[in-house]
């Protein structure tokens, strides 16, 4: 079915949002998190997050960025980077979709990056139990919905991979339920949109990935193919050496912009801070570590901070779902009656023109 | 707009000065001059006065017009007449003359709006009558120098000597025409300065141009190149980007005000006081996501009302409908978002307008005198208020009213 990009409303790039988003299609161990710097410190720390833990699962990096100005090149010049493969150069294996839709664009770079991931599950043998052995909280579960996808489109070109991710009604359906709800109330369909359109909406996503043999690729959609971008060893000492040939790959491209002609984000998808934590409370129990040792608490207050992240992200997320106009208008609805609308009217203008004051001397 | 800032302090700050002018046939001096703008009073049905401000970018001139030659009914001792002027400073054209005569007790007062925001003065001259009264609102960014202009103004219009004696130490002639030269060179050094960019920086939402880079040069809105326009044209001199003439052509105005020196006081008028707010952004109302802000609720009090939170909480995401949740959620950005699409669909159109209102049951009769007047956002917030009060839910009632906003919204 043909689908237009009226279909897919814009979300927010926002971790909780994606790591949401991804999990009601099933999917498991595995969250979204920020990257605020590409040192080598920051890169280590993904694959290092505390003691103890060494080789927690790094399974793409994300890149998205937005043009602040009309820019020379609206898209990015191959200059001096690798050529996009297509047909046969393609590696053995390797997951890559054209985008089709913008709106999805998101959605279809995570996706990618899922569907790249080494040693993905599709689902979670016998259930919530944690004493699979250690590798069980590692692995991504990719879950019934994307595996069967996945297997249905290994054999399309880059082309039809992407026209079926625009037309799958479940990718789109969650995706959609992301966005904002009283839009469909507020705003006239049949007229352009009228507001001020968010960020998010032309931010262009592009997704790096480790590939088993060796190398590290590009994976943008507005390309024909994936581009290499270099090669690692599998180092069992160097865990997060590939992530250092993608942070190498990206600070190329930024290279090319001024500070004030891009504005962008980066995302690391990672294993779920909470399995590994698990895991080494198992394994310090194990050897016989007390609960009140040191190691112990710090690893249980991070388990406990990692609880309240998902806790805000969940009432984020409500709030997202939530369609606020009844709220809003009953809030007004309230303050109208309060008999003090003159007196708060006076005092809102006024603030608004200080507001405009300061804005217009900045 | 800090570029009419910048302006401003090159021209040397924000005070009015006198403007000497230079007319051959009698000697008119603007004794004193401040930017202010007039006010249209109303005789409503219940004898009272209504008055609203005109918008219009204007300046007070107090004038005294030496009389030598001609004797005149009104000539005085001190051998001259006072007046007050007000002229529009986008056309410069002076609209409104008021002669004072010395009998006439004339005063210039501050008037109590209620507002210590508001500079509102009164012109009155005694005697009582409709025609004699003159309301104004300053509109010099700075409010210092209310205070000296208006004890200024009643003592020029209660002491004719006084008047006198302002407008006699004004410099010889040659010198006017010295200053009246520096003035235009002046000018022109920084209408260069100001319009050299190439992109006009819109603030008066027309239409937008790409500025490339970033704004650190300053740009002219439209308003300002408009009212340049007209100066240099009274000037008579060429546009920005010609060579300048140098030549002052005195008798090359068109309108009447125009005696032919442009000065700095000019200038300023044009050019900084369009960084004034406009009287029409005022009053059409604060944003609703400030009018929501953690003051002002808390300002309100309605948050200690049981019954409202108790409707408030009813309205919020499952899993949060609590009252120590309720304030995070006003907080929130999406409830900010909400009501930042909920002002632009008021204010769009009148078919959003009346969608809302019906989808929650208010009666936009309520609204339409606001709504006349170009204020949608009133109007909605009126039809709120007469909903309270229509469902008694304004002060703690008895009975649970029905919820407005409780029918017929579904989750999409």
């Amino acid at each position: 079915m043909a689908d237009s990009s009226g279909d897919w409303c814009t979300i927010e790039s926002d971790p909780g949002v994606f790591t949401s988003l991804i999990e009601s299609f099933g999917v498991k161990n595995v969250e979204l998190t920020e990257l605020w710097s590409l040192d080598d410190e920051s890169l280590q720390s993904l694959t290092a997050p505390i003691e103890g833990v060494d080789n927690a699962a790094v399974h793409g990096l994300i890149f998205l960025f937005k043009w602040q100005r009309q820019s020379s090149s609206a898209t990015t010049s191959l200059e001096g980077r690798g050529t996009p493969l297509t047909g046969d150069a393609v590696p053995e294996g390797l997951f890559f979709a054209q985008q089709t839709v913008q709106n999805a664009c998101a959605t279809q770079a995570i996706l990618s990056v899922l569907f790249n991931a080494r040693d993905a599950i599709v689902a979670q043998e016998g259930g919530e139990s944690k004493d699979e052995g250690d590798d069980n909280g590692r692995r991504l579960v990719l879950g019934q919905t994307l595996s069967n996808f996945k297997d249905f489109t290994c054999h399309f070109p880059p082309d039809l991979r992407g026209e079926a991710i625009g037309s799958s009604d479940e990718i789109r359906t969650a995706h959609n339920s992301f966005g904002r709800s009283e839009d469909a109330f507020l705003s006239d369909p049949t007229k352009p949109k009228r507001m001020a359109t968010d960020d998010d909406d032309v931010f262009h996503f592009i997704a790096y990935v480790p590939h088993e043999n060796g190398c590290v690729y590009e994976l943008d959609g507005l390309q024909q193919g994936p581009i290499r971008v270099g090669e690692f060893k599998k180092d069992e000492a160097d865990k997060d050496q590939w992530i250092k040939v993608a942070r190498d790959a990206i600070q190329a491209r930024l290279s090319n912009y001024s500070p004030t002609e891009i504005k962008f984000n980066l995302m690391a998808i990672v294993q779920d801070r909470r399995t590994y934590l698990n895991e080494r409370l198992s394994a310090l129990a194990a050897i016989g570590i007390e609960e009140n040792d040191p190691a112990m608490v710090h690893i249980q207050s991070e388990l406990h901070a990692e609880e309240e992240k998902r806790a805000q992200w969940a009432l984020e997320n409500a709030r997202r779902h939530h369609n606020y106009l009844p709220f809003c208008v009953e809030l007004l609805r309230s303050l109208a009656g309060s008999g003090k609308m003159d007196g708060l009217m006076t005092k809102a203008k006024t603030t608004a023109a200080e507001k405009r004051k300061r804005q217009q001397k900045s | 707009m800090s570029n009419a800032q910048d302006l401003l302090s090159i021209l040397g700050g924000g005070a009015p000065r006198p403007a000497p002018r230079a007319n051959p046939t009698s000697s008119e001096k603007t004794i004193l001059s401040f930017k202010a703008g007039k006010m249209n009073t109303e005789l409503q049905p219940n004898g009272k006065y209504m008055v609203s401000p005109d918008n219009r970018r204007g300046e007070i001139n107090l004038v005294w017009t030496t009389t030598n030659s001609a004797p005149s009914s009104s000539a005085t001792a001190s051998g001259g007449q006072l007046t007050v002027e007000w002229k529009d400073r986008r056309t410069m054209t002076t609209v409104n003359t008021y002669p004072i005569f010395p009998n006439d007790n004339a005063t210039f007062e501050r008037v109590e709006t209620g507002n210590d925001a508001d500079r509102v003065y009164l012109l009155s001259s005694g005697t009582n009558s409709s025609d004699s009264r003159h309301f104004f609102w300053m509109q010099d960014k700075e409010n210092q120098p209310d205070e000296d202009n208006c004890v200024n103004f009643n003592l020029y219009m209660s002491d004719y000597s006084e008047a006198a004696r302002a407008a006699g130490t004004s410099a010889p002639t040659n010198n006017n025409e010295n200053e009246v030269a520096d003035n235009n060179a002046e000018l022109l050094r920084i209408m260069q300065g100001a319009l050299g960019s190439q992109g006009v920086n819109n603030s008066e939402g027309a239409r937008t141009v790409d500025v490339p880079g970033d704004s650190s040069i300053p740009t002219a809105s439209v308003g300002q190149i408009d009212a340049l326009g007209n100066i240099l044209e009274n000037l008579g001199m060429p546009h920005p980007g010609a060579a300048p003439s140098g030549e002052m052509n005195a008798t090359s105005s068109s309108s009447a005000g125009n005696t032919g020196g442009l000065t700095l006081a000019d200038l300023q008028g044009a050019m900084a006081g369009l960084a004034t707010a406009s009287p029409s952004a005022a009053s059409a109302g604060p944003p609703l996501s400030e009018f929501t802000s953690s003051d002002i609720i808390d300002e309100s009090g309605i948050l200690n009302d049981s019954d409202v939170t108790a409707r408030l909480v009813a309205l919020l995401p499952e899993g949060q409908q609590t009252e120590d949740k309720l304030r995070e959620n006003i907080r929130s950005p999406q409830v900010a978002q909400c009501l930042q699409r909920l002002q632009s669909a008021l204010v769009d159109d009148a078919g959003s307008f009346n969608s809302i209102i019906a989808n929650f049951q208010l009666d936009a009769s309520d609204g339409a005198a606001a709504m006349a007047a170009g204020n949608p956002i009133e109007a909605f917030l009126n039809c709120l208020i007469k909903d309270v009060e229509k469902k008694g839910d304004g002060k703690k009632s008895d009975e649970e009213g029905k919820d407005a906003g409780d029918d017929g919204m579904d989750e999409s």
